[in-house]
């Protein structure tokens, strides 16, 4: 009976955060005066629009890197190269918007290096059927050392100067509403954009042909061939729009900074946490958004931490984002069921 | 491609009787073997015909080269007297050929509707809007029985159900020949019947048909000609009102074969194995056994009948050791066994021919040696202190190969390049050779043909 109970999402969902938030109260209450007082202003920080905004600015290069990989992943062929594509894209984006003084050439360019190291990835894992992690794991190791020898060589003798972004953008009356306007209507195109491809993917995913034969390339891959689909082609455009938007998100992410810097290792990971909100979102747009935001939420209540000055080193609160969305992902969204095929090249039978 | 072709209309009657697909010296090599060694063949429009051998007599193989899964290597195909360039599945599709295949081509997680689309253009490119071809499937559907709504997933069908489906699909996307593998080889028996009936139906409809199968009785039921091919090469054509079981046996095997099934009358000794009031749990769609009570006495084939999923799985598991028995007792030989690890019971004397030998028999990417010894490799004499004994595994192989006529070019070769029959003869070969007090049987003859089932018994 209780099981049965516990079996049910929300139960569980909703169990745990009372559990939480009994916990936290039993220990505030137990707490000192001055505890009390940072917990009050931690609150109203959490409060205040500006943690939204900065929650969702922190989200979107994971987002569009997510989305990416989602394409990818669906066709069956892991795309644990995402890191490489947002650092690389992310170090593109900054020193080509540097050069042409327009963030848009930026995020192409960014793109087209995501493709690029897409077309790699897609060489090795298709048509040689190289093992797709050990392609990936190289890629990454790649994109760490070669931005950061192509930043320290550009760079190194020149003071720091920020990069052309994209401005924000200002909306007649939404943009003033109060808490809402300065928490979502007050940011750059780019972050428009990202979140309007939710949508978009979703129906190209389940409401076109083209969908269901990624999917279904993903899925079984014979049965797609006896039917005509090409599927290492299928394939090869997936990973390649992969790369191109994954790339785009190393401008997001360049963005996200605040000053349009780069720095090396920018992406620290979130590659990674990218490719975790892809499966543990099941393989769904919406799903991978979540687990994105969540990392967003956390990235913003750990700046607001140090500000605040919490006498917690500095290097365990920059854990907290990713902390907190493994947790959260490994706990609320088990049992993720990804394509049948992944990671498995396609032989065409009797083509030996 | 054009879905519109097909309308399931009977053809005017001129039409049948002509020849609607020629093969002319068909080769097929693989490595180390000729898989169709000069075949020629005529297919006659409206007819059903049967193409009957033993496993690995290159039945498949002859279709998936018309249906451009396999590139022969020489020869030639017609259709309606046309040379066919066929080098793609699309390119047989174009011409009205389609194939169900043994192993279903379907997504499991997609819906009916979803597998029998996939591919094609739809009404409203590239939305997976269907407009008026949703009328056209579910004309189809009704006409052929499915029962199951159009939105299911197919994964959640029985197995006749997405047969079904892939019927439909073939014939949604034009098929006027249509080669079905091996298609009674998943089937339960009313199931099989069922789809005799839609045979009929097919070929009423127009329909021409090659019925790929290596089962007598069936080839004779349902076919119009029956085209018997052994070891790659096409043996004769025979009207099927002018042959026997018995003929059609011979041809086959190439040599008498003797069909009567001899069963000894057994003298069934003391308790073997017992389950007393054996429940297990409710495990992943593996509906679980109830206070089930079993004797199998020394001596005795104990058959157990019953519709797949209902607790066949659980009790196998149950006596393997595979899953917790949660109450009951199990005994073999006096003693209750349930603590046993799987591997004691086996080497006592429990065997087990799993139902599915890709899943549960066989580690298809060991060679056939590994798959040999895959019970007691860590052993003597196969095993010395953790040290594998290669020569003594490969003379033990051999032996097993040439007692059970396992056709392999070598022991070393991986066992998912052998053909399905040879697959099953590996499990057979590893559970019976070593002499087992009990030995539980899944479906043992599936896939296997008449001079290799006869050996079974």
């Amino acid at each position: 009976m209780v099981r049965a109970w516990w079996s049910r999402g929300w139960v569980r969902t909703t169990a745990i955060l009372m559990a939480a938030l009994v916990v936290f109260w039993i220990v505030l209450e137990l707490a000192g005066e001055e505890t009390r007082n940072i917990a009050n202003g931690i609150f109203t920080i959490l409060a205040a629009p500006e943690f939204v905004k900065a929650a969702l600015i922190a989200a979107i290069p994971l987002l569009l890197a997510a989305l990416g990989g989602l394409i990818s992943e669906l066709s069956g062929v892991l795309n644990m190269a995402l890191e490489a594509m947002m650092l690389v894209g992310a170090f593109v984006a900054y020193t080509v918007a540097d050069h042409s003084g327009s963030p848009w050439i930026g995020l192409l360019a960014a793109g087209l290096s995501g493709l690029a190291l897409g077309l790699v990835h897609a060489v090795f894992t298709v048509t040689l059927r190289a093992n797709q992690v050990v392609s990936a794991v190289a890629l990454n190791l790649f994109a760490v050392a070669a931005t950061a020898l192509a930043f320290r060589v550009l760079y190194i003798h020149k003071t720091f100067q920020p990069a052309p972004g994209f401005e924000a953008l200002h909306f007649p009356v939404l943009s003033d509403l109060p808490y809402l306007g300065v928490a979502l209507f007050q940011h750059n195109i780019l972050i428009y954009l990202a979140l309007l491809l939710i949508p978009v993917m979703w129906f190209i995913l389940y409401r076109t042909s083209w969908g269901l034969t990624l999917r279904s390339v993903g899925e079984h891959p014979m049965a797609a061939n006896t039917v005509g689909i090409k599927v290492n082609r299928v394939r090869y455009i997936a990973i390649l729009l992969s790369g191109t938007l994954v790339g785009m998100s190393g401008s997001a992410l360049v963005s996200a900074s605040g000053i349009n810097a780069f720095q090396e290792n920018l992406s620290a990971g979130r590659g990674f946490i990218a490719f975790a909100a892809v499966i543990f979102g099941r393989y769904d747009p919406i799903g991978a958004f979540l687990g994105t935001i969540l990392f967003g939420l956390g990235d913003a209540l750990q700046i607001r931490l140090q500000a605040y000055g919490v006498e917690v080193p500095y290097q365990l609160l920059l854990m907290l984002p990713y902390v907190i969305t493994l947790l959260a992902l490994v706990v609320f969204m088990r049992n993720a069921r990804g394509p049948a095929a992944s990671g498995t090249p396609f032989v065409e039978e009797g083509a030996g | 491609m054009n879905a519109q072709t097909s309308t399931l209309r009977p053809t005017p009657h001129s039409e049948t009787g002509d020849v609607i697909l020629e093969l002319r010296n068909i080769v097929k090599r693989f490595p180390g073997i000729v898989a169709n060694d000069h075949v020629s063949l005529k297919i006659r429009a409206g007819e059903v015909h049967a193409l009957l051998g033993e496993n690995g007599a290159g039945k498949s193989t002859l279709m998936k080269v018309v249906y451009g899964l396999y590139q022969k290597d020489e020869g030639e195909v017609l259709v309606r007297n046309q040379p066919a360039h066929i080098r793609v599945p699309q390119d047989a599709m174009a011409l009205g050929i389609g194939m169900v295949h043994q192993h279903f081509m379907l997504v499991p997680n997609f819906t009916v509707i979803e597998n029998i689309i996939l591919g094609l253009r739809t009404d409203r490119y590239p939305l997976l809007d269907l407009g008026k071809s949703l009328e056209r499937i579910k004309t189809l559907a009704d006409d052929f029985g499915l029962n199951a709504p159009l939105s299911a997933k197919v994964g959640g069908l029985t197995v006749g159900q997405q047969q079904k489906v892939e019927i439909i699909k073939a014939l949604y996307r034009g098929a006027r020949i249509l080669i079905l593998d091996e298609p009674t080889a998943v089937l339960i028996p009313q199931e099989a019947e069922e789809l005799f009936k839609l045979i009929e139906h097919l070929r009423a409809d127009g329909v021409t048909l090659i019925f790929i199968s290596h089962k007598l009785k069936e080839v004779l039921r349902v076919s119009d000609r029956i085209t018997v091919m052994r070891r790659g090469q096409l043996i004769d054509t025979r009207d099927t009102t002018a042959t026997t079981i018995v003929e059609l046996a011979e041809l086959m095997v190439g040599k008498a074969v003797d069909l009567s099934v001899a069963k000894r009358p057994s003298t069934p000794g003391e308790n073997h194995l017992e389950l007393r009031r054996v429940t297990t749990r409710a495990d992943q769609g593996v509906r679980p056994l109830q206070e089930l009570d079993l004797a199998l006495r020394s001596g005795e084939i104990h058959g157990l009948a019953g519709v797949d999923g209902n607790g066949q799985q659980a009790l196998v598991q149950a006596i393997m050791g595979l899953c917790p028995v949660a109450g009951g007792q199990v005994i073999f030989h006096g003693r209750d066994i349930r603590a046993m690890e799987t591997a004691e019971r086996i080497s006592r004397g429990i065997e087990h021919i799993p139902e599915n030998r890709h899943t549960e028999g066989l580690v298809l990417g060991l060679s056939v040696t590994d798959n040999l010894l895959l019970e007691r490799f860590e052993h003597r004499p196969f095993g010395d202190r953790g040290l594998r004994q290669f020569k003594i595994m490969r003379a033990h192989a051999a032996t097993l190969m040439q007692k059970f006529d396992i056709r392999a070019p070598n022991p070393d070769i991986q066992t998912l390049k052998l053909s399905g029959g040879n697959q099953q003869k590996v499990i057979l070969a590893r559970s019976l050779w070593p002499d087992p007090t009990v030995l539980i049987a899944m479906q043992p003859t599936r896939g296997l043909d008449v001079g290799a089932a006869s050996f079974i018994q």
